[in-house]
């Protein structure tokens, strides 16, 4: 498979968009420049245990519940007053409190949760849905000791356009994704990539390897080839996800916990709320407690890379790569957005960085 | 400009301490002389007005000067501080030092620019602010603003909404049209359509 180095050589903005391909895309993209996310934790409660969780890591899990509706309906109006149009509920599993996710969705129309999906939340809550995988119902047993979970999964999402599949890979269920992606593909679920990423002082084995990375990359590649409609991925998430190098080392992070700019951005706008509906600076990200060097999360890559438009656009390959990279984000957070095909089949190299990405 | 572009490290209402790195590539050097490169005096007067035209944002020129002293040379590269200091409306007090040495000193009396003694800098510096509001304005899709009544003093995220996106869609059209390069690190200083000129003027001549 071919490996494209980003060229160093900059072109014109106007020639790299000049390409009627791209031009679309771009046209397409740019119509949701206008989201600004912030982060809440919903409730400290959760109905499984699952090794590895970051959320029962760090101080996060020990702040009180806030369960009084009118709070949270406050809350909410503040967020949208201080321009928040993207909510994402999160920690511990928001299934357990449909009412205070409906006061979200009420207040800010665009948002996305994450849940294990072992409890359906009501469909008036139109936000996406991330349904969290983590490998065949043996290995999900053994990490987060819940039996038979794709299949309650699936039982609770049938035909609901909110659910997309989140199959968080690991050291030990790299082989397991293909199974989980032919069973989602036939039940015609959609499916995306996130990558164990370990929480601070996180000593256990989940933690990725050079050799598992690579392994995932391949596997991954095979997938993206072979389930097209069902894979929602491009081959830059691919390189973005499985290197050597963290998200940070090779973007730079944008979240206020590694930005210490307050003038524009994320550094400006992102709040990572609690449960007792405080916020700290100095922790917020979509992952707070993750260890930075180890962070490949697919919720931080749609931000990080995302915001680096700029250096992206160098040249036609580059500029694609992360056109497909924002079009497959969106295709993952937004309702209603459809995934275009990818404008690259094959992988090229972060700008900046000196190395191609290991082939496929 | 012919220097890098100026870090405020102190302003209060009356006084102005500014750093700034004397480009290797000013147009003063070559001339100024072509085997021995000296910034000449009237370059230093130039500059010390400017900073204070910048950490005012406003358009000033040198009415009058007075006790002006110049005591040590400028060669390309060097950095110099620029202090300055008002002892009433318009009158400056100022000292360029470098290295903890005086460089020049002296005092300058500044009056806003009108139409006929505007400098060929300064109309240049213009003709690139209306072009970066139209930039905005198109990019953005704004109405009721054209790029004559735009106010460059705008703080563009705070009234007029623009977010890192937008300065980055904002920054490649700038830099097909201008020929330079932004930095992604310094979005953040990129606070209002004036800076965002001076930082292209800058950029055009050489002070990357
Ligand atoms: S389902 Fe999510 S919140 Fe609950 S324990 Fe597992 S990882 Fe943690
Ligand atoms: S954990 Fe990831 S998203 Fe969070 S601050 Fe670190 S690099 Fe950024």
């Amino acid at each position: 498979m071919t490996v494209g180095t980003a060229s160093t050589a900059t072109c014109k903005f106007t020639d790299i968009i000049a390409d009627p391909l791209i031009r679309e895309r771009w046209d397409k993209v740019r119509r949701y420049f206008f989201l600004r996310e912030s982060t809440y934790d919903m409730t400290n409660r959760c109905n499984i245990r699952c090794e590895g969780c970051y959320y029962f890591t760090g101080e996060k899990q020990f702040a009180l519940e806030n369960r009084d509706e009118d709070a949270w309906r406050q809350l909410m109006a503040a967020e949208k007053e201080r321009g928040i149009t993207f909510a994402v509920l999160a920690g511990a599993e928001p299934s357990l409190v449909p009412r205070l996710c409906r006061i979200c969705s009420e207040n800010i129309p665009l948002g996305a949760i994450a849940t294990n999906g072992l409890k359906a939340i009501p469909r008036e809550t139109d936000y996406r849905i991330h349904i969290s995988v983590w490998g065949s119902d043996s290995t999900s047993k053994e990490i987060r000791k819940a039996d038979c979970m794709l299949a309650r999964q699936m039982d609770n999402y049938r035909d609901d356009p909110r659910a997309a599949f989140v199959y968080t890979f690991t050291p030990f269920n790299i082989d397991e994704a293909r199974q989980i992606t032919d069973t989602l593909a036939e039940g015609g679920q959609q499916i995306t990539f996130n990558m164990f990423s370990a929480p601070v002082g996180y000593t256990g084995p989940l933690r990725h390897t050079a050799e598992s990375l690579a392994r995932t990359r391949e596997v991954m590649a095979g997938l993206l080839a072979d389930y097209p409609q069902t894979v929602l991925f491009s081959w830059y998430n691919i390189v973005a996800h499985t290197s050597d190098r963290g998200l940070h080392d090779l973007f730079s992070c944008t979240y206020p916990r590694m930005n210490a700019s307050t003038a524009i951005g994320l550094g400006r706008s992102f709040r990572q709320y609690r449960t007792d509906l405080k916020w700290d600076r100095d922790a917020a990200c979509c992952v707070p407690d993750t260890d930075c060097a180890d962070c490949r999360h697919y919720a931080a890559g749609s931000a990080v890379v995302t915001a680096r438009m700029y250096r992206h656009a160098i040249n036609v390959e580059s500029f694609a790569a992360w056109l497909d990279y924002v079009d497959t984000y969106l295709a993952v957070w937004v309702r209603g957005y459809t995934k275009g095909a990818n404008l690259l089949t094959y992988p090229v190299a972060p700008p900046g960085s000196n190395q191609p990405p290991t082939p496929l | 400009m012919w220097y890098f572009r100026p870090s405020f490290k102190k302003i209060t209402n009356n006084t102005l301490l500014a750093h700034i790195t004397v480009s290797d590539g000013s147009p003063w050097f070559s001339g100024h002389f072509p085997d021995d490169p000296i910034l000449p005096g009237i370059a230093q007067l130039n500059m010390a007005a400017e900073v204070i035209s910048i950490a005012r944002q406003e358009n000033l020129c040198i009415k009058r000067l007075s006790r002006v002293k110049f005591k040590k040379r400028i060669r390309p590269g060097d950095r110099l501080e620029i202090h300055a200091s008002a002892t009433e409306a318009n009158l400056y007090t100022f000292r360029i030092t470098s290295e903890a040495q005086d460089v020049c000193s002296g005092v300058m009396c500044l009056a806003a620019t009108t139409a006929s003694d505007k400098s060929i800098m300064t109309i240049a510096i213009d003709q690139t602010i209306t072009r970066v509001a139209e930039i905005i304005i198109n990019e953005l899709k704004l109405e009721d603003v054209t790029p004559t009544t735009f106010n460059p003093d705008l703080d563009l995220v705070d009234e007029v909404g623009i977010d890192s996106m937008d300065l980055a869609t904002i920054a490649l059209v700038i830099r097909d049209e201008f020929g330079i390069r932004i930095d992604e690190d310094d979005y953040p200083t990129l606070t209002t359509v004036r800076i965002i000129a001076a930082y292209i003027d800058q950029r055009k001549n050489g002070a990357e």
